[in-house]
């Protein structure tokens, strides 16, 4: 039978597993029972019996069962080079598994192995989850052992482990990827949380082959004293306790021993951005000079590394001269000592002045130069390029190792390696999808550090989100958003997902008109919280174009106010301001330098309404530096580092060809019938050119207000005068014809609704003002305003503009 | 129960015995190493902790001084080094032995029982007095 190919339950490993399952809960007894009978045995041989004898005799028997199950029963080895899944399969599993099994026994048995739990509460993948999905027919098994092998094989295991079990169980349903989906995981994925538990195993493996006392009492009898450095340094080889296993920059460490124990200067500066794992090199080095294998050269075998802190040493010496006798003195004792890497974390800050940093380059030169003392100097890529510039001594003194950010599977197994220590600390179970999530947001939101620290710092942070002590993708999206204000994932609560259905009637409570520019922004952020646009983009990018004072600035105020949470949440450029070519650098400049620069504001606050206003009047190079950002949603600063813009929309205005649409509007033109044409009008006219104008999602031209419109605009703008008067209990009407006079008045065919906030300030407000002041207006009275009242001031208004202008005032 | 006592008698002549050899040379090699006695023979007349080590120049008799000072921190050494190296022997000659024991006690255990057993039944008792 092919089953028998892929299982036997009667092969002696199975039947060896089934003996320690049998014994597991009587190897206490059996081992007291031993103690007990020799204690007696020895007892009666005292007391002159013989029966002694028999029971020191038995005793052996229970001794030597309980030696066989701790020795050998309980690490059941595997069958090297096996095939099947009994001479691989994990001995606590197949232990229990019955003769004809079938899927739902096979799950019985995962249940109670620890790979069984740990794929449970890591990847959400546990019996609970298929319990009713699995069949109970023992046909189905073949497949299940064929693809555990299968799995097997795909993650590089040596063994088969509960993981593994329940990953195939997973694949054998046929709606496997839609089960998947909803824990936000794929088959790549299960493969994925097989290799993380063996990776576990292989680190608590590790744990137990750490030697106590590395290199014995009489290591360090040949090497010198040194009680100033271990004073004031810090030497990490005594904290080397656990093997630290590299994940990454394997390269680089191989790089970093060949210096260090070369014939050349023995000095290497590790260079990279913070969080790459500078200083992780530097522990997994001190781990491994403790626990010296045969790759290591003997010369650096048991050498101790010692840190030395700039902020530390100048807090102790005052005064360069002080400092600069210290390190003279810490470092001539590490020379003399024999056995000691020197290591400057952060060593910019002994190669400059500044706060918290002392320029000691002229003692450390020499010492670099000459290269007996074996040095290690960490520093941030940015300042190193400073140092090197300032002083290029320096740089011809230094060995340098540039360390990259790590990949997406180095980073993965860093965290896994991680999690340990976080999850002691945090008292927290982190899930697979925690890390995968913490990884991609990371990459996306987390600007100032370099993978893995940037990973890692989103995901220690995400304990503090929890509610059940577990983290899974929502934790490390709360802490995402949380921290930097933006929205990932999807629309969850009940509140966004009310304000986003009804996004248009919201806008329209602040502007009038315009339905289908409302319509395109609220639908494409519509499809940015439901998930279905493209990540790789700004949530949306919009050309508006139209005359002044139709609404186009209105449209994005109110989006930041009613979505994104306040009129705060806009960043608006005016276009104008960037006529030059030169120009485009302040869009790029370091927020350090210029705070208003795009990049610094967008960095600082990257879910926003971007308003760049009157776009046409932008030099073209400035529109070019602009390409990158409409298309991928990334801009790079000055500095090269990446500013991410995909949790923006970007809303650019232009008034040019405002005449052209009025002519058409004015000629009866509806807006759908003259669009096109009038967009072919501005590219031929080089106003803009296609491959701007094709990088928006939407261009909306925007029609002149009617005048039914700007009496809508008067309520609206009276709405806001009420609320003003809110604090005082007063409120003021306005009779109908009254507003309708106000529109006659404010009406400007070139200004749009641009004058009506002003012939309201002078009409409304001025009335009210007179009737609060004289006390005609008391707490709780509304002021009525007719059209009497309106003309007389307005028509006075327009009396003195006009004897001001020298005009004609008989007409 | 007949797979059981093959089973367990296999791996007791086999595999276990196997392993109280492996562990008697991890007891080795980790006392070995406990005493440095490796480090300790190679560096046997290096200066005591770097004391004195350094090259002096300057007059003949400050040569001669920081010469014999060198000298005494390297004797100083060579017997402190030499004290910890037999112990450390000592202690080894005491693992080997002890080592040795276990091995071949290890032989016997299984016939204890019946051992056990015909002593038992033939009555035999050590003189202990």
């Amino acid at each position: 039978m092919e089953i028998d190919k892929l299982f036997r339950y009667s092969s002696p490993r199975a039947h060896k597993a089934r003996i320690a399952v049998g014994l597991a809960p009587w190897i206490v007894s059996f081992e007291v029972g031993a103690v007990l009978l020799i204690v007696a045995g020895l007892a009666a041989l005292a007391f002159e019996s013989y029966l002694g004898w028999a029971l020191i005799g038995v005793a052996a028997i229970p001794a030597m069962i309980v030696r066989w199950y701790k020795d050998y029963l309980h690490n059941l080895p595997i069958v090297e080079n096996g095939e099947r899944v009994d001479d691989l399969l994990d001995a606590d599993i197949l232990g229990h598994i019955p003769p004809q099994a079938t899927p739902k026994q096979l799950l019985g048995a995962i249940r109670a192995s620890h790979s069984g739990q740990f794929f449970a509460a890591r990847m959400g993948v546990g019996p609970g989850f298929v319990e009713q999905l699995i069949t109970d027919s023992r046909d189905d098994m073949a497949q299940v052992w064929r693809s555990a092998l299968d799995l097997r094989s795909k993650a590089a295991s040596r063994t088969l482990h509960g993981g593994t079990l329940m990953a195939a169980l997973v694949l054998q349903l046929p709606q496997h990827s839609n089960l998947l989906a909803h824990l936000q995981l794929d088959d790549d994925d299960l493969v994925a949380g097989i290799r993380w538990y063996d990776r576990l195993i292989a680190v608590i493996h590790r744990q137990h082959q750490i030697v106590k006392h590395p290199g014995g009492i009489g290591r360090d009898w040949a090497f010198g004293w040194i009680p100033n450095l271990s004073h004031f340094g810090a030497n990490i080889s005594d904290g080397a306790g656990s093997a630290i296993e590299l994940e990454s920059h394997k390269d680089e460490f191989e790089q970093l021993v060949k210096t260090l124990s070369g014939d050349g200067k023995r000095n290497a500066a590790l260079i990279g951005k913070s969080g790459s794992g500078k200083t992780e090199l530097v522990y997994a080095l001190a781990s491994r000079l403790m626990s010296p294998d045969d790759d290591l050269p003997p010369e650096l075998h048991y050498q101790q590394v010692f840190l030395l802190d700039a902020a530390s040493l100048i807090s102790v010496a005052s005064g360069r001269g002080k400092l600069e006798s210290l390190v003279d003195q810490l470092l001539g004792e590490a020379y003399a000592a024999k056995n000691i890497i020197v290591c400057l974390d952060n060593a910019q800050l002994f190669f400059e002045d500044g706060v918290g940093s002392v320029d000691l380059s002229n003692i450390l030169l020499p010492i670099l130069n000459a290269g007996r003392l074996p040095m290690i100097l960490t520093m941030d890529e940015q300042r190193y390029l400073q140092i090197e510039k300032r002083t290029p001594d320096l740089a011809g003194s230094l060995n340098r190792i540039m360390l990259k950010p790590s990949t997406a599977d180095e980073t993965m197994a860093i965290m896994q390696d991680q999690l340990i220590m976080l999850e002691y600390r945090y008292k927290t179970i982190y899930m697979y999808q925690a890390l995968k999530e913490s990884y991609s947001l990371a990459e996306r939101y987390v600007q100032d550090l370099a993978m893995p620290g940037r990973a890692l710092k989103l995901l220690e942070s995400a304990s503090n989100y929890t509610q059940d002590k577990i983290v899974g993708t929502a934790e490390v999206r709360a802490a995402i958003e949380k921290t930097l204000n933006v929205k990932v994932g999807t629309a969850n609560g009940a509140d966004e997902r009310d304000t986003l259905l009804n996004l248009e009637k919201l806008i329209h409570e602040r502007m009038i008109g315009q339905e289908r520019a409302v319509d395109a922004v609220s639908d494409a952020l519509r499809r940015a919280r439901a998930g279905v646009r493209n990540q790789n983009r700004p949530i949306g990018t919009f050309l508006f174009l139209g005359p002044t004072g139709v609404g186009k600035t209105e449209l994005a105020k109110s989006l930041a106010a009613v979505y994104f949470g306040g009129e705060d949440r806009l960043i608006r450029l005016d276009m104008n301001e960037f006529v030059m070519a030169e120009d485009a650098g302040r869009l790029i400049a370091d927020g350090a330098n210029d705070p208003s620069s795009l990049t610094a504001q967008v960095a600082k606050q990257p879910f926003s309404v971007i308003l760049l206003d009157e776009i046409e009047k932008a030099h073209s190079s400035v529109l070019t530096a602009l390409l990158q950002m409409l298309d991928e949603g990334i801009m790079r600063d000055v500095n090269n580092n990446e500013v991410n813009f995909r949790d923006a929309i970007v809303i650019a205005t232009s008034n040019a060809g405002a005449e052209r649409i009025s002519e058409y509007v004015g000629r009866g033109y509806k807006l759908e019938q003259f669009e096109e044409q009038f967009i072919n009008e501005l590219i031929s006219s080089h106003i803009f050119h296609p491959e701007f104008l094709n990088r928006f999602d939407e261009i909306v031209v925007f029609s002149p207000l009617s005048k039914s419109e700007l009496l809508r605009v008067v309520d609206l703008i009276l709405a806001g005068v009420n609320k003003t008067l809110e604090s005082q209990k007063v409120a003021v009407a306005v009779s109908p014809e009254a507003k309708q006079y106000l529109v006659e008045s404010g009406y400007d065919p070139r200004l749009g609704a641009r004058p009506m906030r002003r012939v309201i300030q002078k009409a409304v407000e001025n009335i009210v003002a007179k009737e609060v002041l004289s006390g005609n207006a008391q707490p709780g009275d509304t002021v009525q305003i007719d059209l009497e009242q309106v003309k007389s001031i307005l028509d006075k208004n327009r009396l003195a503009t006009a004897i001001m202008s020298g005009e004609d005032t008989t007409k | 129960m007949h797979m059981f006592l093959v089973g367990l008698l296999n791996w007791w002549y086999g595999e276990g015995w196997r392993l109280q050899w492996r562990r008697a040379q991890g007891y080795l090699s980790a006392t070995a190493g406990f005493f440095s006695l490796g480090q300790l023979a190679s560096t046997l007349f290096a200066p005591f902790r770097q004391i004195s080590a350094g090259q002096v120049s300057g007059p003949i008799g400050v040569q001669m001084r920081a010469f014999f000072d060198r000298s005494f921190s390297r004797v100083f050494g060579a017997v402190f080094r030499s004290i910890f190296i037999v112990i450390g022997v000592i202690t080894l000659l005491i693992v080997v032995i002890y080592s040795a024991i276990i091995i071949v006690f290890w032989l016997v255990v299984p016939i204890l029982p019946i051992a056990g057993l015909i002593l038992t039944s033939v009555g035999w008792m050590p003189a202990w007095k």
